[in-house]
């Protein structure tokens, strides 16, 4: 404690300064010190330049409580050498046509080579005078650094360093180049915009100084506030940029529409695209790219697109000409911008529909000029004529069409494989069109049936497995899009019918491969019926095999025995109407009993008596106008030399009937069309057809006609003709409606009457198995209901589920229930 | 608690990166920079200081002349000072054995000049354990002219210490003006530092309203048992109280109370 009192000590250890009140002479001094060094700093003279001194300096001011003065001080200085020295130096570099915005009228006076030069010159000043004003304040910043840590932050002025960028901004790219003219900030916008533009139209351009003039904006902000989203890049530069790149390929766009062809304009917009993308990263700001190209897709995609499809090389000439390459690149486009690819949907489709319309009118058409003479007597007659090997016309045109719908959709599939990167969207459109135009054609049932048909007579002859299994599948293709299944069904049944009884099926096994497919992609009830025939055609077999074994077995080994091959056929599962002709349609048959003569009706009934010992309580139904018949016949002069000689005649069941008429007629005797109708009974239509394959197609004229004519007349009388001749040792009778061919008008509508009358029992099934279900339901969902669980069959018409429950009220299986909000119904038990 | 923090500083202190730093004070191996002050030399390892130090990492890589030259010269600070700075880089500590109320305060404006904070914090923590150990040497009266000198009106850790000595001495100091010459001497010539013992006692004042008003129902007194029910009482809490050394007293007027 006494030390303290102490002087000595005290004079000793006195601090070094004093100077309380000299403040103001203080500053002064030192920040002459300070900005002499600043100048030297921006005249890049610093390396003699004290750091400590300097920081010390300004440590000092700022702790004298200067620091707002320092500030200022700086500031100034700043303002003041950025107007007098840098401003002066850019500006000078400017040639009077770049200070025009307007680049049109400043393109007249100078050649674009001269206005690249000396844009590069002054992006390269600016470049310069921003990575100065950048080093030189980064070198202020670190003497003031007390400053900018003590005084700014207490003060909340933004750093010294901030302030002069935003100093920079205000006076160089804020301040018109010279009176009168634009400030230099929207010079430098359209110098590099101009040059952006020269790039796009191929020039060389110096990217790096672009590059450096953009970092540039982007470090610099609209006001001192540093708003993120402020920046100048983005205020004065972005949107300026978007814009007349839009007006630019908006232009291009339409010229290029105009002037070249799809696949060159696909080709080009990729490449802007690309090329926009790549300029962003290596010109301008990486986060400009998907902007921009945005820009590029809206201006040369989305709203070119229609035009671009539309164009007489677009999308339907990529198509007629298989340019799947193109194709490609249209989609690669469309899906830049619209995951649906709306418009190149619409175009396929329109062009699958247009296609298929042309298919199909070219099948109306050719089945047009062929069955427009009228019934099916008179083709028959022509069949006649020229022999049965003659397909009929309107047949070819079925299987012609669908062969042409399977070749457009494989035409399709292609172009969606290889073009379409097997785009889901693109294939459900494809498979919506291909079904449209199936489904648009009322005979496609009864035409794809047929093209099985054909393919299962002719078509697989000599194919191996694999090729055998790929038809079938394109059957399976055709039937996948089909709606009526059951009018298929209904075709297909008859055609099969006439397959197996007339044995002109090349293989039961393809047709049970058949079968069995369609029941994977139909399921099971679908082909509940047709199983049931190959079940009945195998018993049969064995029917007959186990009656030829049982007359074997009677001991009479009778050599003038008639053999029999029969078919027992299920009534219900046979469609046995195939066999009628067109014309018997509405005849009678059932109630004419044939007369057989003695040899036959043997075997008839000696088949009868078999088969009701195996079978009790069956009835038996001869189908005489469905069989066939192999005879001997010698004919006295038909050998050489005239000598009688021996033919084996194929022919049905009825020419058999006739032909034994004149086995016991004497010689030169005749039988009148009557008479032989009265002896056999044969339906007079059935029976004219016969005559006239056994009297007026030449090879096979047995008989005589008296009066010598093409037409068979009630009143012709015929006689047996001794001077048949042919070369051949068999001879096959023409059985006029043995081949399978396109229904005749009257057919088809009994087909369709037929159909509708058995949707209506389907519908009517359905709707008792819902209503017994459900009890009670609403009428709109009885509806829906009812057509879903139809759907697999066939695409039920409302108006006729409508009256089939009125039909069902009527029949008192259902009631309406009154007191219901919405129509409802209950079930009767 | 204490025995846990000491083992941990133990650790940290035995931590081989440490030690391998410490080992470098004053050791010229692998140094790369020179530091200068009134002719004593350090050579350095920028790699330890500059992270420690924004200002001398701009000053040894940047364009001036100590970039250029890798040496960097101290002016108008003492060499012990600047020893205490660099033996703190490596060592984070420094001695303070001789003259230690004058080096802690030095140390203590050289860290603020240089904006280690850390650094300041731990010289004022020093400048106050030494000021508590031994008030009434030379070296108050010397610190408060050096403060004063080089910063009359700033606010800084410095300050406070010495005038929280000032303060809680002021009687004494006052009343023995013999004894205390030098600061009575310091005290007429240096206004800031009068006018600072001045607002000092304002405040204290004012934190005693400021106790009144917002403490004035929870304080109560041991012996006097219905003071509280005579409306405001002038109590000062006993917080406020000890911390300023004021003597509480009841409003029933007998001292010597002491609040609840």
């Amino acid at each position: 404690m006494a030390s303290l009192a102490g002087r000595g000590p005290r004079a000793k250890i006195r601090p070094p300064r004093r100077g309380l009140a000299n403040n103001d002479i203080d500053f002064n001094d030192t920040w002459g010190v300070l900005e002499k060094a600043f100048l030297e700093i921006h005249t890049k003279n610093a390396s003699a330049l004290s750091f400590e001194e300097l920081y010390r300096n300004a440590y000092k001011i700022v702790l004298k409580k200067k620091g707002d003065e320092l500030y200022k001080r700086v500031a100034d200085f700043e303002e003041r050498w950025l107007a007098e020295n840098v401003h002066k130096r850019v500006v000078n570099l400017l040639t009077p046509p770049l200070m025009m915005l307007d680049s049109t009228s400043g393109r007249s006076l100078t050649t674009t080579a001269e206005k690249k030069d000396s844009g590069e010159k002054f992006l390269r000043e600016l470049r310069g005078a921003w990575e100065d004003h950048q080093v030189c304040m980064s070198m202020l910043t670190d003497v003031l650094m007390y400053m900018d840590r003590v005084y700014c932050q207490d003060s909340r002025q933004p750093s010294i360093f901030a302030k002069s960028m935003g100093l920079f901004r205000d006076q160089i790219l804020r301040k018109p180049a010279r009176t009168e003219m634009p400030i230099l900030l929207d010079i430098l916008t359209r110098i590099i915009l101009d040059q952006i533009r020269m790039d796009r139209d191929g020039e060389t351009i110096q990217t790096h100084l672009i590059k450096a003039n953009i970092s540039m904006l982007e470090g610099l902000y609209d006001s001192d506030q540093e708003v993120e989203d402020e920046k100048l890049y983005l205020t004065a530069f972005e949107t300026e940029f978007l814009a007349t790149s839009a007006d630019f390929y908006r232009t291009e766009g339409e010229r290029m529409l105009r002037e070249s062809d799809a696949g060159t304009y696909c080709t080009h917009a990729k490449r802007r695209i690309d090329e926009e993308g790549d300029r962003c990263r290596s010109t301008l700001s990486e986060s400009t790219a998907p902007k921009i190209q945005r820009v590029v897709e809206d201006e040369l995609i989305r709203h070119k697109m229609k035009g671009l499809i539309e164009m007489d090389s677009g999308v339907e000439y990529m198509v007629d000409n298989d340019k799947l390459q193109e194709l490609g690149f249209v989609f690669d486009l469309e899906a830049r911008v619209d995951v649906k690819k709306t418009e190149l949907t619409r175009a396929i489709q329109k062009i699958v529909m247009e296609m298929g319309a042309n298919i199909t009118n070219a099948a109306v058409a050719a089945s047009a000029t062929s069955a427009a003479p009228g019934t099916t007597e008179e083709q028959a007659e022509d069949k006649a004529k020229t022999g049965a090997a003659k397909v009929n016309q309107v047949t070819v045109a079925a299987l012609k069409w669908s062969e042409d719908i399977l070749a457009l959709k494989d035409r399709f599939d292609n172009i969606w494989r290889q073009a379409f990167q097997s785009d889901q969207m693109l294939q459900i459109a494809l498979n919506r069109s291909m079904a449209d135009t199936i489904n648009s054609f009322s005979r496609s049932s009864e035409y794809i049936s047929l093209f099985i048909d054909d393919n299962m007579k002719k078509g697989i002859r000599n194919k191996t497995d694999a090729e055998v299994d790929s038809t079938l599948e394109k059957a399976i293709i055709l039937l996948r899009y089909l709606q009526d299944k059951d009018l298929f069904e209904t075709y297909y049944k008859k055609h099969l019918c006439k397959r197996l009884l007339l044995n002109k099926s090349q293989s039961i096994s393809v047709e049970k491969q058949m079968i069995s497919k369609m029941k994977i992609e139909l399921g099971n009830s679908f082909t509940l019926k047709l199983e049931a025939m190959f079940k009945d055609m195998t018993l049969s077999e064995e029917l007959t095999n186990g009656y030829k074994s049982y007359v074997n077995k009677l001991g009479d080994a009778d050599r003038t025995r008639v053999d029999l091959g029969i078919n027992v056929l299920t009534s219900m599962t046979w469609p046995l109407e195939a066999f009628r002709g067109g014309a018997t349609a509405d005849e009678d048959q059932g109630n004419l009993q044939i007369i057989f003569p003695a040899s036959i009706d043997r075997v008839k009934t000696g088949f009868t008596r078999f088969y009701n010992e195996k079978h009790s309580g069956r009835k038996l139904t001869w189908q005489t106008n469905m069989g066939d018949a192999d005879i001997k016949a010698t004919f006295a002069k038909a050998g050489k030399d005239g000598k009688p000689r021996t033919h084996d005649i194929n022919c049905s069941t009825y020419a058999m009937l006739i032909l034994l008429l004149f086995n016991d007629l004497p010689a030169g005797a005749s039988l009148a069309f009557e008479e032989i109708q009265a002896a056999t009974n044969i339906p007079p239509s059935d029976l004219a057809r016969n005559l006239q394959s056994l009297a007026v197609a030449p090879k096979t004229r047995f008989l005589v006609k008296e009066p010598m004519s093409r037409e068979i007349n009630p009143g012709d009388r015929f006689s047996y003709n001794e001077n048949f001749k042919s070369q051949f040792v068999k001879i096959k009778v023409g059985v006029v409606s043995a081949g399978n061919k396109v229904e005749g008008d009257r057919e088809r509508k009994e087909t369709e009457k037929k159909n509708n009358d058995s949707r209506g029992y389907v519908i009517e099934a359905c709707v008792v198995r819902i209503m017994k279900q459900r009890k009670v339901l609403a009428h709109t969902a009885l509806l829906n209901e009812t057509i879903t669980q139809l759907s697999a069959q066939f695409k039920p018409d409302v108006n006729m589920i409508k009256k089939k429950i009125e039909s069902l009220i009527e029949r008192e299986y259902l009631e309406r229930v009154d007191e219901a909000a919405v129509p409802s119904y209950r079930y009767l038990a | 608690m204490a025995a846990a923090d000491a083992s941990r500083k133990d650790e940290a202190a035995t931590h081989p990166i440490l030690i391998g730093v410490k080992s470098l004070f004053g050791n010229e191996r692998y140094s790369d920079y020179t530091m200068e002050c009134e002719g004593r030399k350090w050579r350095i390892h920028k790699a330890i200081i500059c992270p420690q130090s924004e200002v001398l990492a701009k000053a040894c890589d940047g364009d001036f002349r100590e970039g250029i030259a890798q040496c960097y010269i101290f002016n108008g600070v003492v060499a012990d000072a600047v020893n205490a700075m660099l033996s703190y880089f490596y060592t984070h500590d420094y001695h303070d054995e001789e003259s230690r109320v004058m080096l802690n305060v030095r140390v203590c404006y050289l860290a603020q000049q240089y904006l280690c904070t850390p650094l300041k914090d731990l010289a004022c923590k020093k400048l106050s354990s030494c000021l508590s150990n031994g008030w009434a040497g030379e070296d108050l009266v010397l610190a408060i002219e050096t403060v004063y000198g080089i910063d009359p009106d700033g606010e800084s850790g410095v300050k406070t210490c010495l005038l929280e000595v000032v303060r809680e001495h002021l009687d004494e100091l006052l009343s023995d003006a013999e004894k205390y010459a030098d600061f009575h001497a310091t005290g007429r010539k240096t206004p800031s530092f009068l006018m600072d013992i001045l607002v000092g006692r304002r405040h204290l004042v004012h934190s005693e309203a400021d106790a009144r008003a917002s403490h004035v129902a929870r304080v109560n007194c041991r012996n006097h048992e219905f003071c509280m029910k005579l409306g405001p009482v002038p109590l000062v809490l006993s917080s406020v109280a000890s911390r300023h050394n004021v003597l509480l007293r009841c409003p029933s007027g007998s001292t010597g109370c002491c609040p609840a």
